[in-house]
């Protein structure tokens, strides 16, 4: 016998009518109320749901047809009621020839709506836009001015871009290609100019470096993972180039792209593999790059259970691969316009570190043109991405300022983020959705250079050659008193306060800024030791500065 | 065909192809010389090369006679692919 769920439309009575009116969310049913019938088992958790009657206006026309005038009594004498259940499959017609049984109906498992790969987009750039409040991040200065983007990819198309109502800046002198011939921001439209598209929609003045990695093989947009060490090789001597005192250097690394099925990769477990082998020399250079304050951004992918991408071989457990799920990154997956993940978005945990994804940015819109969607996870990092940058332009890196390490960013991206699914933490979601709306008021105070352009003007290249430590900001300095902070501790620079120390980095900033006005005048010695106020600055014990460790990551 | 990397800990001045050669017991073509020397973890001393599959056997008997650094040998260089169209077809054409 099978069984099946059923709606029971039932003929009216008063204690029916009764029960409907008073029916709340937590109701249940007097299974008194409805008939005895051999067969049918009621869903007692379901109070009975009145059904207004209706009948055509005209005789002559048939009801429920598009377009045909309906009367409708709201009279509940003229209404009938519905309660569900489980019966026979045998036994349904003998229910629906019950006396006051009106008609039996199959009541069906629903789902919501899923996108997949292939689904047309919902959407289009200008949805994110308003989900992402650009607009108040642009009163709030916040757009990416000053922040490098780094896309990592399959190269970008300026000219596509323009065209399509997005130009953007490309730097290609610190842009990267993996062989002679191939010119930054004038590659074949595809993958990357979609993510370079994508990126500016919060970002829109961020300055673009094209990392061409996938274009590193002669067969399709494919790569070695060898292409990718070169390029964060690359990406670590920008970060570490020369720069002005007070020069803020800020780089944001979208990476969309990764490896989608285990066969790809050397056996877990064998001293070789990458998956899951935190000591392989990529997912080292991620952490250096990291180190050196890049904020990293990977896709999740797009090995999710209810629609994996082809290329997943339908493997879709632990199917965030090596730097997709890097402790020191931000791993995005993905969610459509209406905040549902799509159904492509690979699930956590990660091989690496077992709770991502991170977050979730918004994809499968219509954007760039350079498909029919902006989709998979590959639109959602980069749209995270451009939020980072935009955040950026306020909160620039700066080595030694605790409130702007890249795990200060990651944390500050993850309490923003507008939770879905489950609450706090899934392997769905991560910790939501961006929430780029929650970051412009907690803007932080602008930067040294906004407040002292003077402090930043530009030095000459021998000053900064002779004296380099003044090209840089103060903190990391060996042995070098460190305003504010311990001043007889070790070598190795440590934070004195929480990553997530947040906009009681001011004070810090003070300090900071301070001591730069003391190079001016001559007297930093003084200022360096002037003590901070508040916090945990001069002076910490051993234990606070373990517990401020700890609360790195 | 250069398609494994090999990792190891260099101490001093960065490592050049060569004295990568002479330490690991390589001859010309067992390494990429358009691939270099890479640096992974300054910090750490790790740098990276290309070898070839036969060399990279011959650095990994090497490796086996002293005390295993996880960080150290001969790890995988696996392909990676755009996490969207890429070429596949898979989010469909415009």
């Amino acid at each position: 016998m099978t069984k099946r769920n059923i709606i029971i439309e039932l003929k009216h009575t008063a204690d029916l009518a009764s029960a409907a009116v008073a029916a709340s969310p937590e109701a249940t049913l007097d299974t008194a109320l409805v008939p005895k019938i051999a067969g049918l088992t009621i869903d007692k958790s379901f109070a009975p749901a009145s059904l207004p009657s209706t009948t055509p206006t005209s005789a002559m026309d048939a009801p429920y047809v598009s377009g045909w005038k309906l009367d409708v009594s709201l009279d509940p004498k003229d209404a009938t009621y519905i309660v569900r259940g489980e019966a026979d499959e045998s036994k349904i017609e003998e229910i629906a020839a019950h006396k006051s049984v009106v008609g039996v109906y199959a009541d069906v498992a629903i789902e919501e709506a899923i996108i997949c790969p292939g689904s047309p987009p919902m959407g289009t750039h200008l949805d994110v836009e308003r989900l992402l409040c650009v607009p108040a991040l642009g009163r709030a200065g916040m757009n990416g001015t000053g922040v490098l983007v780094a896309i990592v990819d399959t190269g970008i198309n300026q000219a596509h871009l323009a065209a399509r109502g997005r130009p953007i800046t490309v730097d290609v002198a610190r842009s990267w290609v993996p062989a002679a011939g191939m010119t930054p921001g004038a590659a074949p439209v595809s993958h990357g100019t979609m993510c370079a598209f994508d990126a500016a929609i919060a970002a829109p003045r961020a300055t673009f470096l094209d990392i061409q990695l996938l274009r590193s093989s002669a067969v399709g947009f494919t790569g070695l993972l060898s292409d990718a060490v070169r390029a964060y090789r690359h990406l670590i001597n920008v970060m570490t180039a020369p720069r002005r005192i007070g020069e803020a250097r800020s780089l944001v690394v979208n990476n969309s792209w990764g490896m989608f099925h285990p066969s790809w990769d050397l056996p877990v477990g064998h001293p070789g593999n990458y998956s899951d082998n935190p000591n392989h020399p990529f997912n080292r250079i991620v952490g250096a790059l990291e180190r050196e304050g890049a904020d990293i951004l990977f896709a999740a992918g797009n090995c999710g259970a209810n629609c994996p991408d082809g290329r997943c071989q339908n493997v879709t457990a632990n199917a965030i691969y090596g730097a997709n799920g890097h402790p020191s990154v931000l791993t995005i997956g993905g969610v459509d316009i209406s905040n549902t993940r799509v159904g492509y978005s690979s699930q956590g945990p990660g091989r690496l570190s077992r709770n991502k994804p991170d977050l979730c940015g918004y994809t499968h819109f219509a954007g760039s043109g350079v498909y029919a969607a902006d989709g998979g996870t590959s639109a959602a990092t980069p749209v995270v991405a451009g939020v980072v940058a935009a955040l950026r332009t306020k909160l620039p890196f700066i080595p030694g300022n605790p409130a702007a390490t890249p795990a200060a960013i990651r944390a500050r991206l993850r309490t923003t983020a507008r939770d879905l699914g489950t609450a706090g933490f899934d392997f769905d979601h991560g910790f939501g959705v961006v929430g780029a709306c929650a970051l412009v008021p907690r803007t932080p105070l602008p930067s040294i250079c906004q407040r002292f352009p003077k402090l930043c003007s530009e030095r000459p290249w021998d000053f900064c050659r002779r004296f380099p430590h003044l090209c840089r900001p103060p903190f990391p300095q060996p042995g070098a008193p460190r305003p504010g902070f311990d001043l007889t501790g070790g070598d190795e620079w440590e934070p004195a306060v929480p990553a997530d120390f947040d906009e009681a980095g001011d004070g810090l900033e003070m300090v900071s800024e301070a001591w730069y006005a003391g190079y001016d005048t001559g007297t930093q010695a003084s200022v360096a030791k002037k003590p901070k106020t508040g916090g945990c600055g001069c002076g910490c014990d051993g234990e606070k500065r373990g517990a401020a460790r700890t609360s790195q990551e | 065909m250069y398609s494994l990397m090999f990792q190891f800990r260099h101490r001093g001045d960065p490592p050049t192809l060569d004295s990568v050669r002479s330490a690991y017991g390589l001859v010309g073509g067992d390494v990429d010389e358009a691939f270099g020397v890479v640096a992974t973890d300054q910090a750490e001393g790790l740098y990276v090369v290309l070898l070839t599959p036969l060399a990279a056997r011959q650095v990994e008997a090497a490796l086996a006679r002293s005390p295993r650094d996880p960080a150290v040998g001969v790890f995988s260089n696996p392909r990676v692919e755009p996490m969207g169209d890429g070429g596949t077809g898979s989010f469909g054409p415009v």
